[in-house]
């Protein structure tokens, strides 16, 4: 009692305090509140936690041989089997018994489902094996719907983590899903759609090639090459010179280039060659290093003739383009842009490249290496300063030819 | 006259530490909103993608080293198992007293090699590069030239010897995450505007588990003063950089582990090469040298404990780190002085240079100044002891609400810590720090300002590490 009147009188105690200590004791009771509250969430936060690690490390290895079975033995004949295994795996009968008497053993079914998800893409990604049997799994734990109800009230985060989990798992049905969200305000989660969309859709997927605004960064350009490197070992890819000609778009023609390069599309070639004489110094560039990498020897001519005009990228891309090619026409050639050069950089990129030129690079690069060579001893025997640029090109040599030195 | 004084007095410090306490509030919610972003947008599964990746871009790990024959081996036999598809590892032997050099030589089968080095950014002098006859090794480079006396001379050789378009500043002494590289590009790689560095949570080494240079179990250091660190580092990155990045207004990133833009680290002149404080004069000439250029860029934070330093053990030691620290940041608004309120740095010079001269650099000076103010005032008994305790209880009850705070945001990042006990022992440092840590601080913090003021030489290196317990 005497505490509670203690407690009413200080209300105006605290009154007649000036502004400041009324703020300061104001902020002291948010404070402590808080903290109170944060401790407590801290304790169930850990509690979660604590649950799913346990689920992690004790269910999941048997979901994941659980799925094995079915997926590569032909275990269990129909969903529903597959559904009543699935449950008892995770221990839901159990589980629902026990909560009768108030003891929620697990986090939610949600959790649960989220760890077959990942276990089944582990599967797919890993397995050396093919099966006809994901879809048996998809209907028997209804997968799609549980993905679908992610779109509804949920944050961005949650719908792209949806919508990848629908293109790792490829669940071609759910095409129409994804293309709702193609045009998302949200960024993370509009390419993500995109790139779901031109993994599972069979109804024009590279549409977006056409659509794209704006420049695409470099997580989506990582992304979409892992899928076309996937795509080019099943369904095959399309010709890439359409866009690389039409599109107006500078960062998705660099990446269509890249592209057009590591697959190896020679069908592309005449339109990549129309674009070394783009205005952009960089898209130029990837086209000079696409048509190298490509072997387009029938160019080489042209490209070692601009050299001496391009900017300093373009310059860089000529000189790997040469090495690529590697017809052995264009020694001398990397002879005058060695001796030309006044950049370092440059004449390390061209030496290299020379070292590399087959036999008679090789021959090239020990003439030019004796002719410095000679040059250094008479400036020596002359008792004269060694001028610091040959130096550094007797070191640029050596540097060259050092097998030691892995990145050069 | 006094009373005039002591109102004046009274006033201005509740009103700063009610500014310090808003913006604290503030920088909560941007981080927590920074956060959760970072979580819902993130997944382990971006490593793989990465890993998988032709294009992928190369990093170089570039890590200085001087007097560190403890820690070396371990810590280079780490560096080198980092996951990531293309990366180099360079050692720059700063001119080492003890047996560093002998130490890698030995160890990675070094030979002297002809190395085209090209100083694109002044350096004291270079001496030669050493490279593995192990095939094992080969990502390996060991840099040796003269000391240069700071961290960050060494790490502009480094850099100069770098091939790849990313570099990651780090420590030897520190032990990383495995997937470090594979975290910290992805910011790189995921902005439509040109990221100019990344930074990351560190936290103390001291009290973990480590096995073949890899952090196998984290728990607060069993020691006070690196404990009361770990708390101080989680809140620094977790709170406070977090919340600056999501502001795009990071002062600095740590020197113990950032990764940068290489083109424009040259570009913009490199570390000075006689910082104390090469984090922030980093970003801050990144951030000039970009603003100056009318370039659109981003310093970006991620809440991913990526790294884990020795930290100092004892006060002594602790008086030596704080001390440079805090020299270091003077000598950075010196040289900066003309960043400092300045409308063409946009939020640099307005907000997050503003905010870190009066809330860190000038907090101390302020408190130094408080305590002996509340001294005197003891003296002519002239303190109302009711309302002085209620102000103390006022930035108390914050700094345990700071700390609550903090240690959930590290929950939902990861849960780092096995055991309650752990988790209770670093919250009773919050409840410990304001009254055994913080005076200490402001200590050394003085000290350091008043070295600086004199002209003391400072010396990189001076942490006595134990080295790393297997």
């Amino acid at each position: 009692m005497e505490f509670i009147n203690w407690l009413y009188s200080l209300q105006f105690k605290i009154r007649a305090y000036p502004l400041v200590i009324q703020i300061s004791i104001a902020f002291i009771f948010m404070s402590l509140f808080m903290s109170i509250f944060f401790m407590v969430y801290l304790t169930l936060l850990r509690r979660v936690y604590a649950i799913r690690e346990k689920l992690q490390n004790k269910v999941a290895p048997k979901i994941h041989e659980l799925f094995e079975k079915i997926l590569f033995e032909d275990y269990l004949d129909t969903e529903d089997e597959i559904r009543k295994e699935f449950e008892k795996t995770v221990n839901k009968n159990n589980r629902r018994r026990r909560k009768g008497f108030g003891k929620k053993k697990q986090v939610s079914n949600s959790y649960e489902m989220d760890l077959a998800i990942d276990t089944l893409i582990r599967i797919r990604n890993n397995s050396h094996e093919e099966s006809t049997r994901y879809p048996m799994i998809f209907n028997a734990l209804q997968i799609e719907k549980y993905l679908g109800s992610k779109f509804s009230f949920t944050s961005s985060g949650t719908k792209k983590k949806a919508i990848s989990y629908f293109s790792e798992l490829g669940m071609a049905n759910s095409d129409s899903t994804i293309l709702t969200y193609t045009y998302s305000n949200n960024e993370e989660v509009q390419t993500e759609a995109r790139l779901s969309y031109l993994n599972l859709s069979k109804n024009d997927p590279y549409r977006f090639f056409d659509e794209l605004k704006g420049d695409m960064t470099k997580w989506s350009q990582v992304k979409l090459m892992n899928l076309l490197i996937e795509q080019s070992n099943t369904v095959g890819l399309p010709n890439f010179g359409k866009w690389i000609g039409y599109s107006t778009n500078d960062s998705l023609v660099i990446f269509l280039l890249k592209a057009a390069a590591y697959f190896n599309q020679k069908k592309a070639i005449e339109i990549i060659r129309s674009k070394v004489k783009d205005v952009n110094h960089e898209l130029r560039a990837e086209a000079i290093l696409a048509l190298g990498k490509l072997g387009d020897v029938e160019y080489e001519e042209v490209l070692t003739r601009i050299y001496f005009n391009e900017p300093d990228i373009c310059q860089e891309a000529i000189i790997r383009c040469v090495g690529f090619l590697a017809t052995g026409k264009s020694l001398e050639f990397l002879k005058l842009a060695f001796q030309d050069s006044k950049d370092l950089d440059a004449q390390k990129n061209i030496a290299l490249v020379m070292y590399d030129y087959g036999p008679e690079g090789k021959a090239m690069f020990a003439e030019l290496k004796s002719e410095m060579e000679k040059q250094l001893e008479e400036a020596k025997n002359d008792d004269e300063l060694v001028d610091v640029e040959l130096f550094y090109r007797d070191l640029l040599f050596k540097h060259a030819e050092n097998d030691l030195i892995l990145y050069k | 006259m006094l009373e005039n004084i002591t109102d004046f007095y009274e006033t201005f410090v509740f009103y700063y530490a009610s500014a310090m306490i808003f913006s604290y509030l503030v920088l909560a919610t941007f981080s927590s909103i920074n956060l959760m972003r970072y979580k819902s947008y993130n997944s382990d599964q971006d490593d793989e993608v990465l890993m998988k990746s032709p294009l992928t871009p190369g990093i170089s790990v570039v890590a200085p080293a001087y007097n560190e024959e403890k820690t070396i081996i371990v810590n280079v036999s780490s560096l080198m198992t980092l996951e990531y598809p293309l990366f180099e590892v360079i050692i720059v032997n700063d001119g080492s007293k003890d047996k560093t050099l002998e130490k890698l030589i030995s160890e990675f089968d070094l030979v002297e090699v002809d190395f085209l080095y090209i100083e694109k950014i002044k350096t004291k002098p270079f001496k030669r590069v050493f490279k593995s006859t192990n095939p094992k090794y080969s990502i390996l480079t060991v840099v040796d030239k003269e000391n240069g006396g700071t961290k960050a001379d060494a790490s502009n050789a480094g850099i100069n010897a770098s091939v790849f378009p990313y570099y990651l500043s780090t420590d030897v002494d520190c032990v990383l995450n495995r997937q470090t590289l594979l975290k910290m590009i992805k910011p790189f790689l995921n902005s439509k505007k040109r990221v100019v560095g990344v930074g990351s949570t560190l936290r103390m080494l001291n009290g973990c588990e480590v096995k073949d240079g890899v952090v196998t179990r984290v728990s607060p250091p069993k020691r006070l003063i690196p404990c009361f660190q770990e708390l101080e580092y989680i809140r620094a990155y977790l709170l406070g950089k977090m919340g600056w990045s999501f502001i795009n207004s990071v002062p600095n990133i740590s020197g113990g582990l950032g990764l940068f833009d290489k083109e424009i680290a040259i570009k913009a002149g490199g570390y000075s090469g006689d910082s104390h404080a090469e984090d922030m004069d980093m970003a801050t000439k990144l951030a000039r040298y970009m603003m100056n250029n009318n370039m659109d860029y981003k310093l970006v934070y991620i809440p991913v404990s990526c790294c884990w330093t020795e930290g100092p053990d004892n006060i002594q030691v602790l008086n030596r780190q704080r001390t440079r620290w805090a020299s270091g940041l003077a000598q950075i608004f010196r040289v900066y002085r003309n960043v400092l309120f300045n409308r063409k740095y946009k939020r640099l010079g307005l907000i997050a240079f503003p905010y870190t001269f009066i809330f860190e650099f000038l907090a101390p000076i302020i408190e130094g100044v408080g305590i002996l103010f509340f001294i005197y005032l003891i003296l002519i008994n002239k303190v109302n002891w009711d309302m002085a305790f209620i102000i103390l209880l006022y930035s108390y009850t914050f700094a345990i609400f700071i700390t609550t705070l903090v240690v959930i945001q590290d929950h939902i990042v990861f849960k780092h810590y096995k055991k309650v006990s752990e988790v209770v022992r670093l919250i009773l440092m919050g409840f410990l720090e304001p009254i055994l840590y913080h005076p200490l601080i402001v200590f050394f913090a003085l000290k350091g300002y008043f070295n600086f003021y004199i002209g003391k030489e400072l010396k990189w290196g001076t942490m006595t590490r134990k080295g790393v317990s297997s």
